[in-house]
């Protein structure tokens, strides 16, 4: 189980971040400016609670990694496969948007979804190494892009003006939250960690508040007032560069946010995987990703076509993620519990 | 048990004679002559074509004709001379099965056989015909060896001994093929190679199960463990004694094959293709700059066409407005869709380098006339195909022309990402390029990772990809392929 080094699990979670802000949609008149100082803020508070967390974590040596604790298994399971619906209905829906003459968000959903089963078929190493691979020729093609867009940058079109600040602050909040996804996928790859996950942790909040920040304050400074009207900040800031060599980067962007992913939605799907064999071992990885892939297209195309939201059936799955464990724990024999210890 | 009593000699020699010749079907180039030695009456068998008539003669007849024919001996003490005290050959074994006898016959040796005696005597003196050491024809260098690995696997294995004279170096010889039982020699360098990996690669090549091994190419998709799923090979090809010799010392294994000019070379990390052995004759600065221009060479072969049709097709925003124009008024004066020339073009060219590649060095030229220049022009000048999108086909192509040992690879990537970008445009290159990624991220040897140093990551390594440490860091550093795990 114990796989992937601190930082390639980091890298991993750089790129789950990523992609959450590429898909980060602002609210009609946000301030993004606040919206950084509340990230920056959130950051900290991830830091101080996950860092804890994790040195209790492995101090009680009580984890799902070694895939007996079935309840464990199964929520994180569904987590992942709530995540996974979320992350892949938005996603979907931002390559729809940024050429609906080219992509249905059903092709979508069926295409990206069987390249992450086919990704995360090749293993968490395979997808680690991936993404350590990945991540710093997309910083290298970020900062050249972020050079580009340095004549749009002024200063003076930050503003932290609000007329109700408490009120914005605490919704950005409960929304920035509600989008850390990043919590439950560190804690999912947390079982892959070969050794110092504390050292994961601190890599990645560090690089999320640095990353979450200069998003932010890009997006603010470029954009000023007109970030809260444009919907997804990350394409519309891709509309703002103009380099010598590519005139507008949108396509690098739309190609990024493709990568980041394809990496997350292979890491979400090898969490739920794992966590169906930790109930069921006798099925083979290649059938059962497929099955995978093919069910939860057939779910996103279902619920597309009776109009429901995912919100709705995220209550459902929370409701399942609660039940399942409790009829698992009258099914499954008493031995199975606390052969960790 | 049964098999081993048929198996085994008797004491009458014309009874072995008769066996030996049914065991082998009657074949024609069996050749029996009968001696008398020291009143034992002998035969001398051998093979035709496959020993040297002149070393038959001066160290296997003369001798035996030169032994007093007057000192009556029984035929015990005959063997016992010719397998302990004569010296007619170097190379001398005693033989005391069929099966044994058929191996050695075929491998160039003489045997002599004996009557009243079940055991014979085995003298290496091949003498087949082979190809003498030539320079290399793939992997040219301008400072480097011009000697090459030939047919022979004992020619080879000189060539790599000559080359690294330590009592350090070994080589251990296996047979496989059930019919062809070719000779395998496996290269390492003890104490450097990790004991592990040599018994996965012994393991490995003893469970081949094929009839006939006649090229490294039938041993390649056994020694890796996931061959028909995967890209790239983790094991390496090299037709350079050089080469190998470089390998080894850095822990890793060759291994020989008799019947063809190659090594290969186990593990073969993916950057390992970036080099070349002249990088070590040239200044550090520029072998770094030409690795990367090769790094550079291989995206552009493999993604450039893909990137240019989803640029055209699906983000033209992207472009230059003066290079769009351009580009637009080419395309405009052309009767088919850009993905289709560029698809119809590239076919066009893996047919040309297919029928170029294995014709006379001359008609090759023709083909190359006649494809770029004729056909390309006249593609050009009747509106088929449009300029620019020649000039891609033309740097895409001389671009793949870099790395000869990433062809298969370039060839069908490159269709891929054509389709990719066709259809779907950056974002299914962007999907193509995660998808060769994985595939090439989840490829390792006996726990080497083909990514290795870039990822995972040895930063103390990592110059090894884009460039090379000078002498002066590699005489100070002794790492082994092990150290990348």
């Amino acid at each position: 189980m114990k796989k992937i080094s601190a930082y390639q699990a980091a890298a991993l979670l750089i790129i789950s971040r990523l992609l959450m802000l590429s898909m980060y949609i602002a609210d009609n008149g946000e301030n993004t400016l606040l919206t950084a100082v509340t990230a920056a803020s959130l950051d900290i508070f991830k830091m101080a609670v996950m860092l804890p967390a994790i040195y209790i974590l492995q101090k009680k040596n009580r984890i799902i990694s070694d895939r007996q604790d079935s309840i464990c298994a199964v929520m994180l399971g569904t987590g992942a496969l709530m995540f996974l619906m979320i992350l892949t209905d938005r996603f979907s829906s931002l390559i729809e948007s940024a050429a609906p003459e080219h992509f249905s968000k059903l092709g979508v959903t069926a295409v990206v979804l069987t390249a992450c089963a086919y990704t995360a078929s090749m293993g968490i190493k395979a997808v680690s190494r991936t993404a350590s691979l990945l991540l710093p020729i997309m910083t290298a093609v970020f900062t050249m892009i972020f050079f580009e867009l340095r004549p749009g940058i002024l200063p003076d079109r930050l503003n932290l003006y609000s007329a109700d600040p408490i009120a914005e602050i605490s919704h950005t909040l409960t929304k920035l939250a509600a989008l850390s996804s990043d919590i439950f996928i560190m804690f999912g790859v947390f079982p892959y960690i070969s050794s110092r996950p504390e050292k994961t942790v601190k890599i990645y909040l560090t690089a999320d508040g640095i990353m979450t920040l200069l998003f932010f304050m890009t997006s603010s400074s470029v954009l000023g007032t007109f970030s809260g009207k444009t919907g997804n900040v990350w394409t519309v800031l891709s509309y703002c560069t103009h380099g010598a060599v590519i005139d507008r980067s949108a396509a690098v962007f739309l190609a990024a946010s493709t990568v980041f992913f394809l990496l997350t939605g292979a890491l979400l799907f090898i969490i739920l995987k794992d966590s169906i064999k930790a109930v069921k071992n006798d099925i083979s990885d290649s059938k059962l990703l497929l099955a995978l892939s093919a069910g939860i297209a057939l779910l996103l195309a279902a619920m597309s076509v009776r109009r429901t939201s995912i919100a709705t059936l995220s209550l459902y799955v929370c409701a399942v993620s609660v039940i399942a464990p409790i009829i698992l724990l009258s099914v499954l024999p008493s031995s199975n519990a606390g052969k960790d210890k | 048990m049964k098999d081993n009593v048929t198996d085994s000699l008797s004491e009458r020699l014309e009874d072995n004679l008769q066996r030996l010749r049914m065991l082998l079907g009657l074949t024609s180039d069996l050749s029996c002559v009968s001696t008398e030695i020291c009143g034992t009456v002998c035969a001398v068998i051998t093979i035709e074509g496959m020993v040297s008539s002149e070393m038959l003669n001066e160290l296997v007849m003369r001798p035996l004709s030169e032994i007093k024919k007057n000192d009556k001996t029984g035929p015990a003490e005959v063997m016992k001379y010719l397998t302990e005290v004569s010296l007619l050959s170097a190379d001398r074994s005693a033989v005391y099965t069929l099966s044994s006898i058929a191996d050695k016959l075929f491998s160039g040796y003489a045997v002599i056989l004996a009557d009243g005696i079940c055991k014979g005597a085995a003298f290496g003196i091949q003498g087949y015909i082979t190809r003498a050491v030539s320079s290399p024809a793939t992997e040219n260098d301008l400072l480097a060896s011009q000697e090459a690995f030939s047919e022979v696997v004992r020619t080879n294995i000189s060539l790599v001994r000559r080359r690294l004279k330590s009592p350090l170096l070994r080589f251990e010889m296996m047979k496989s093929g059930r019919i062809s039982k070719t000779d395998i020699c496996l290269v390492f360098i003890d104490g450097k190679a990790d004991e592990k990996m040599l018994s996965q690669v012994r393991r490995r090549i003893r469970e081949i199960e094929l009839d006939s091994i006649l090229g490294p190419g039938f041993i390649q998709p056994f020694l890796e463990k996931r061959s028909d799923d995967l890209l790239f090979s983790e094991i390496g090809y090299t037709e350079r004694p050089d080469m190998l010799c470089a390998n080894l010392i850095q822990g890793r294994i060759g291994v020989l094959v008799d019947g063809a000019p190659f090594a290969l070379i186990c593990p073969y990390l993916f950057s390992q293709n970036f080099e070349n052995i002249d990088d070590y004759a040239a200044k550090t600065y520029f072998a770094s700059f030409v690795k990367i221009i090769r790094i550079f060479s291989f995206i552009l072969a493999v993604a450039f066409p893909g990137i240019y049709v989803a640029a055209v097709n699906f983000s033209p925003e992207m472009l230059n407005f003066k290079l769009l124009l351009s580009l637009a008024a080419g395309e405009r004066s052309t009767m088919l869709s850009l993905f289709s020339e560029l698809v119809i073009v590239m076919i066009l060219l893996e047919i040309l380098r297919e029928a170029s590649l294995r014709l006379p060095n001359s008609i090759g030229t023709a083909i190359s006339i006649a494809g770029g220049l004729i056909i390309g022009d006249t593609a050009v000048t009747s509106g088929l195909i449009s300029s620019p999108l020649l000039i891609v086909v033309g740097l895409t192509a001389t671009a793949s022309f870099v790395l000869p040992a990433f062809a298969q690879q370039i060839s069908v990537l490159r269709l891929m990402f054509i389709f990719a970008g066709g259809f779907a445009g950056f974002f299914g290159i962007a999907i193509c390029a995660v998808l060769i990624s994985a595939n090439i991220c989840s490829q390792s040897f006996v726990g080497i990772p083909f990514t290795s140093p870039a990822s995972p990551l040895h930063s103390d390594k990592l110059i090894t990809v884009f460039g090379r440490k000078n002498f002066k860091g590699m005489a100070e550093e002794n790492t082994t392929i092990k150290d990348l795990a």
